[in-house]
């Protein structure tokens, strides 16, 4: 791998995604030699050919920008660097075929958020909502005696604080601290980089019909979301033009993502990067360090051209794979067969307690039109519930109100409705007597619909299950040679109930806004179909479950060894030189979507480390 | 004779050789010729202006924002290939019956869809009109399969899947952000934004301006 | 409405009263004897409003008889020969095919070309081009937020390492010097050197910028709160005004013995410039260098192209074309290609890995990688494959063979094209912000300048659409950059240019100053 392995690496970082390229910035930046080892492309010239690609894509779903191409490494067993995709979870067949699907799936519910192996990682393609977590989040057991939502006790809102600032700053977040004003205890010592983005119109109307709304005892407000989204030049990058497309490409990289991080990291001059590079072992000394990282290489026709290893015991490893990548790291690593169960893996801990936030997203038309398809995909959101006393009982959750139509929701609006009224179809459910329309009449009526579009979306807490987990398969490799991420995944009735609370709440703001409902009651073999318990009028209704992309848990934090992986500074308990950094880590799902709070936890891991190598 | 600073002249060319300055025609023959002889006339060229005109019947958009005068997309002559490529002969009674009728446009479609007894002109247009709003080709005998379906069969698991996207194919990057479908919703396509930071919190220009030809401004006073 | 800077009260005996844009009345400026350094006579002022239009008669001919006397005559009337705006048909519906309106607007370009790089009351030579007096970006847009003056073209913000020191100061400490837009990548020529890049406007864009307070970043809340929209002054034809011009290029280091010498044809416009990088000691905190122009971007503001006009020129010898490549015509030399070096040796349009910046880790050659020379192809949009005839080419040929031309170095300068707003009325119509969309169908769809946008160059199949260099499409995305202490402060449109974003506040300390 270049002249890379005659070197002496300070640190070594297996994942380029956002935490590997914060610790590797800093680092960098503290004149320490980093190494950063990603399985997949590197950061590209231009987006040139990103957006080609998006552009050209029939289904344009998250991943349809960025390798490995949808359209043409579809057998996951022959893919190097393979990954789950929205495409492989489209239908009810799909995500249990190994010959479709990169993640073996044995539950009966499917895990539904996928996620990218290339440069930047994931947050290629995140929304960049940037919410902090609220005090009570880091209190699930004390408050509400969910006990195996504990998190360490150096690990708290007020401990972390400074830290999220810090990650604001570094990232680029848009807000406005006044407005976030929900819970009394969650103190901003700072504003934020930048001020808020501008409400959509749809946030507005949303704002004026809720107001004097209450609910569980709280007043409604729609307020705006902090976002990794520049509202004036930044850094030398633009001002968001709203081209609604944060999922999954912003065409003028207004929104940040963290091939930014790695430009600069490399900018500090101390950074080094090796790409197509596939950590496959991490190997042992006597003692119990970690003495070096086995690797495989691929070129760019996805072969594997080249092995070896890398590292030495006074390196400092951190992983930053992801929630499911990193275990499957950590389980391909057996020390010889004398850990058959994964290194770092004393307390059992490795690859359980996968969660998500189980999203649920209605839909329907406004009374109005409120001229969706405008502005970022989402700008506001309504977080006033997402604390109580009710946490005790069922989980909480926050909503956010989307900006773009029916586009997520029926998946490819608006294609769907205008075909729909084109060619006398009714898949979108506007169309009941099957019109065929053309010339005036098409725009008139498809002008009615599409400005009127709107749907929200409650992300759900789920609570941390220790069968939810990932385990290594045994029969399904992937194109090197390397077993698969086998997956089991389902939600317990804490967090059903929880869902069951944000169906409710959205029928509630629905009749609020006046606004007629086309949700789809999925059919009872959907299998992410969820039958809630039964509701005030007796009836159990159903409904229909989305990932939110949040994967989360599976090598979680904690002040005990026997029941965590890591401590607060997401250190390994078992290897003292082994670092797992990442959403990986939470031991709950929390209220908030993770990026943020990873961001901090990992700008603080990476003072720790720096520490450390300085007193060494 | 004009003067001209001698500064000018102190060139690398000799002072001699500046000498006359009269019309500097630098031939007698016009410089820039017309359209050259090996750019074949276009066959179809009266072809595609008919068919321009069909699209503004079929899709409800005015012909100068489906051929405007600089055109460097050629959408209307890329649908237009593709629409004779699924069925030239359809396109081609559609187009004479279009041309040679006295009604208005939406009622000429109104008789040819009458009098289609195959279906073949239906479905045709329905792809014509799917490849402006959409940017994408919808084959006609894929949007024929799929308007039989038995109703309510979409399976709300099934948001990519190949049974509820009826397969359209993305014609080209530019056919996508010109579609017209972002038109009529007074917005843009997704991916391709024009507009300035914080319009989405305004009201949108009004549905006229996205649909029809921009209005003239009266002539004003000259300026500063 | 004449607001006097406060800053400017000082100067205001021996400047005179500073050129104001809104205003109806043209105000000469008094005494041009501060110019007296270089220009024997008083008369000609470029830097004022005025301009010159010299439409084509028959768009099929060219007569550089009449060109000739247009400018002679303007030169004798004090008047500004650039032109006010591309003379075409206000309405193109008579069926105008674009290649017609396309040539058009080439013409008007090599005609700014040629204006902009001839001196004050003069034609070409060798004499400072007037373009070279304009404001550079880090005068106007100074680190302290503080105002400046028109008045000392020639006397920019000095830096200490450089005074004393004749030449184009380079700001090497601005990331926009080495790196292009949106930090996309260094340029590195044959010899390992840097190119750089400098940013200049002229008199009236400046003066807008001074007199609604945009130099800084409360002047620009202070704009927008009261609800004004960034509007430069156009060029108007009618009206004889030129309007905001602004400029972008590129230079290359030059070599004595190769580029410049007792011996040596220069083929390059050469200037003196100081590469100022303050981390460095001694001479290197201000080395003196040779230049020598490789490209050239204008935009020009005006009345029926409210997007503006984007032209843009490079040194024939920059890099060949894509389809120079293809038929292995790649002759040389280049400036940023070498022949013979191979694909999977040298990749094409690709950035060396970082770091980039040149300031803390010494000169020439690329410290980071000495041996690094950028491997750079044209990709499009060629002159030749706009249409089937290359009409630019002849273009260029024919006023390359002009004898005013001809022998200068100006002739290896070649146009690449001109982006214009094809979209009638759009193109004409006051606020585009306001507009469904406010590009107005930028024409050709995708622009860049090899050493300006090097690695946002087309696919080899086609451009793909904001990722692809473009100019109109690229500016129409710049806004302001205010400070917020007003909630209703907000980022607005600031027609077309990103100048107004690099303005800098008052309060260096002051918390919303973004990092830069």
């Amino acid at each position: 791998m270049n002249d890379t392995s005659q070197k002496h690496y300070d640190v070594i970082i297996v994942g380029s995604g956002i935490a590997g390229g914060l610790v590797a910035l800093r680092l960098g930046q503290s004149k320490k030699r980093v190494l950063v080892l990603e399985a997949g492309e590197p950061v590209p010239t231009n987006i040139n050919a990103e957006m080609d690609r998006f552009y050209r894509a029939d289904a344009k779903v998250p991943e349809s920008p960025y390798t490995p191409d949808l359209m043409k490494d579809l057998d996951p067993s022959k893919v190097a660097a393979g990954r789950p995709t929205v495409l492989s979870l489209s239908n009810s067949e799909d995500w249990r075929d190994p010959s479709k699907s990169y993640m073996i799936q044995t539950g009966t519910l499917p895990f539904s958020s996928t996620y990218e192996r290339t440069a930047g990682g994931t947050s290629v393609h995140w929304l960049g909502t940037c919410l902090r977590l609220l005090p009570n989040d880091f209190r699930m057991k004390d408050k509400y005696q969910r006990d195996w939502a504990e998190w360490p006790k150096g690990i708290n809102y007020a401990t972390l604080e400074d830290w999220y600032h810090k990650a604001e700053d570094e990232i680029g977040v848009s807000g406005s601290k006044d407005e976030q004003s929900y819970d009394k205890e969650m103190f901003f010592s700072k504003d934020y980089p930048m001020p808020a983005i501008p409400k959509s119109l749809i946030d507005q109307f949303i704002e004026t019909a809720i107001r004097g709304m209450k609910l569980g005892g709280k007043d409604l407000k729609v307020r705006s979301t902090p976002a990794a989204r520049n509202s004036q030049p930044f850094k030398q990058r633009r001002t968001c033009a709203g081209n609604t497309n944060c999922i999954p490409i912003c065409p003028i990289q207004a929104k940040y993502d963290p091939t930014i991080t790695l430009r600069d990291a490399e900018a500090t001059g101390n950074v080094d990067f090796c790409y197509r590079t596939v950590a496959k072992e991490i190997c042992l000394t006597e003692n119990g360090r970690i003495d070096h990282i086995e690797y495989l290489q691929y070129g760019k026709d996805g072969k594997q051209s080249g092995s070896g290893k890398i590292g030495d015991s006074k390196t400092i490893f951190v992983i930053a794979c992801n929630a499911i990548e990193t275990p499957r790291l950590l389980r391909m690593s057996k020390a010889n067969g004398k850990m058959p169960e994964g290194v770092a893996n004393s307390s059992g801990q490795v690859g359980r307690n996968l969660m998500d936030h189980p999203m649920y997203v209605p839909w329907g038309l406004l009374p109005q039109s409120k001229f969706p398809y405008r502005g970022p995909l989402s700008t506001s959101g309504i977080e006033d519930l997402r604390d109580g006393e009710f946490r005790k009982e069922r989980a909480s959750f926050r909503i956010e109100i989307g900006n773009e139509g029916w586009n997520f929701a029926v998946g490819g609006d608006p294609n769907i409705t205008t075909v729909d009224l084109v060619n006398g179809l009714n898949n979108s459910l506007v169309n009941p007597n099957y019109d065929a329309l053309f010339g005036d009449a098409l725009v008139t009526r498809l002008r009615n619909v599409l400005t009127r579009q709107f749907r929200l979306g409650f992300l759900v807490e789920q609570e941390p299950d220790e069968k939810n987990c990932v385990t290594l398969s045994e029969k399904h490799t992937d194109g090197l040679g390397l077993p698969r991420p086998e997956v089991y995944y389902s939600l317990s009735d804490y967090t059903i109930r929880g869902l069951a609370a944000a169906k409710k709440t959205a029928d509630d703001i629905f009749a609020r806004l006046n606004a007629t409902e086309y949700t789809r009651i999925p059919d009872k073999d959907d299998p992410t179909a969820i039958e809630l318990p039964p509701n005030e009028a007796g009836r159990r209704e159903r409904i229909r479950f989305m990932g939110a992309g949040h994967i989360i848990g599976t090598y979680r934090m904690g002040d005990d060894p026997k029941k965590s992986v890591v401590n607060a500074d997401q250190r390994s308990w078992d290897h003292k030189n082994l670092y797992l950094i990442g959403t990986g880590v939470f031991p709950t799902s929390a209220t908030a979507n993770p990026t943020l709070t990873l961001a901090a936890l990992c700008l603080r891991t990476a003072e720790k480390i720096n520490n450390e190598l300085v007193k060494a | 004779m004009t003067e001209i600073s001698r500064r000018g002249l102190i060139t690398g060319a000799t002072a001699a050789a500046t000498a006359a300055f009269g019309s500097m025609l630098i031939s007698p023959s016009p410089l820039f010729a017309q359209p050259s002889p090996k750019v074949a006339a276009d066959p179809d060229k009266d072809a595609k202006a008919q068919f321009a005109k069909l699209s503004e019947a079929l899709t409800g958009i005015d012909l100068s924002i489906l051929t405007p005068n600089v055109d460097p997309f050629g959408s209307n002559g890329e649908i237009y290939r593709r629409a004779k490529e699924a069925k030239a002969d359809t396109l081609r009674t559609i187009l004479d019956k279009f041309i040679g009728s006295a009604g208005t446009p939406a009622k000429t479609i109104t008789e040819i869809l009458a009098e289609d007894k195959d279906e073949s002109a239906k479905f045709l247009m329905r792809s014509i009109i799917l490849a402006w709003y959409l940017g994408a080709w919808y084959a006609p005998v894929d949007l024929k399969t799929n308007s039989y379906k038995p109703r309510n069969t979409y399976d709300s698991t099934r948001r990519y899947s190949r049974e509820v996207l009826i397969p359209g194919k993305v014609i080209s990057p530019n056919a996508y952000t010109n579609s017209m479908v972002w038109r009529v919703a007074q917005a843009h396509p997704m991916g391709y934004s024009n507009l300035q930071f914080g319009y989405w919190g305004q009201e949108p220009p009004v549905a006229e301006m996205f649909t029809k030809p921009l209005p003239l401004d009266p002539p004003k006073p000259d300026s500063k | 409405m004449i607001e006097v800077d406060r800053f400017a009260v000082k100067f205001i005996g021996f400047l005179g009263i500073v050129m104001l844009l809104c205003c109806m009345t043209l105000t000469r400026e008094r005494a041009a004897g501060q110019d007296a350094q270089q220009q024997p006579s008083g008369k000609l002022n470029s830097d004022d409003k005025t301009c010159t239009d010299i439409p084509l008669k028959n768009i099929s001919e060219i007569d550089l008889g009449v060109i000739e006397n247009a400018i002679d005559n303007a030169i004798k009337q004090g008047k500004n020969w650039i032109p006010c705006d591309a003379n075409q048909e206000s309405d193109p519906k008579d069926d105008t095919p674009s290649q017609k309106l396309q040539r058009g607007f080439d013409y008007y370009s090599w005609l700014t070309f040629i204006a902009l790089n001839s001196p004050k009351g003069g034609f070409l030579g060798t004499e400072t081009p007037v373009w070279e007096t304009y404001k550079q970006l880090p005068d106007v847009m100074r680190p302290d937020g503080s105002s400046s003056d028109w008045s000392d073209p020639n006397q920019p913000l000095v830096p200490g390492p450089c005074a004393n020191k004749k030449g184009m100061i380079i700001h090497m400490e601005m990331e926009e010097t080495y790196n292009e837009p949106f930090k996309t990548g260094p340029l590195f020529d044959q010899n390992g050197n840097y190119a750089v890049f400098v940013i200049f406007m002229n008199k009236q864009m400046f003066g807008y910028i001074k007199e609604n307070n945009l130099y800084n970043r409360e002047g620009q809340e202070t704009f927008q709160v009261k609800q004004n929209e960034v509007d430069f002054p156009e060029g108007n034809i009618t009206a004889g005004s030129l309007g905001a011009i602004m400029i972008k290029v590129s230079w290359k280091l030059m070599k004595e013995g190769v580029d410049f010498g007792p011996n040596v044809t220069p083929k390059y416009h050469i200037i003196d410039g100081l590469l100022y990088r303050p981390k460095q000691k001694g001479e290197d905190a201000c080395r003196q260098v040779k230049l020598g122009l490789i490209g050239f971007h204008v935009g020009h503001k005006t009345a029926q192209r409210q997007q503006w006009i984007w032209t843009t020129f490079e040194h024939h010898e920059n890099v060949p074309t894509q389809e120079d490549v293809d038929k292995h015509t790649t002759a040389g030399p280049y400036s940023f290609y070498d022949p013979k070096c191979k694909p999977s040796d040298c990749p094409v349009n690709q950035v060396p890995a970082g770091p980039w910046d040149p300031d803390p880790l010494g000169w020439a050659p690329f410290p980071a990688n000495p041996a690094f020379r950028s491997q750079i192809v044209r990709t499009g949009p060629g002159s030749g494959e706009l249409f089937q005839d290359d009409d630019v080419a002849v273009l260029n040929k024919l006023f390359h063979d002009w004898k005013r031309i001809k022998g200068t170095v100006w002739e290896h300068y070649d146009l690449i094209t001109t982006q214009w707003p094809s979209s009638f009325p759009c193109s004409f119509k006051k606020h585009p912000g306001s507009l469904p969309d406010p590009t107005c169908a930028p024409f050709p769809t995708f622009l860049a300048n090899s050493t300006l946008e090097t690695f946002s160059q087309p696919l080899h199949d086609g451009g793909v659409p904001l990722a692809t260099s473009s100019c109109i499409s690229c500016h129409n995305n710049a806004t302001t950059n205010p400070t917020h202490h007003d909630p209703k402060s907000m980022a607005m449109r600031s027609d077309f240019t990103y100048i107004l974003e690099k303005a800098h506040s008052i309060h260096e300390s002051d918390a919303q100053e973004n990092n830069k």
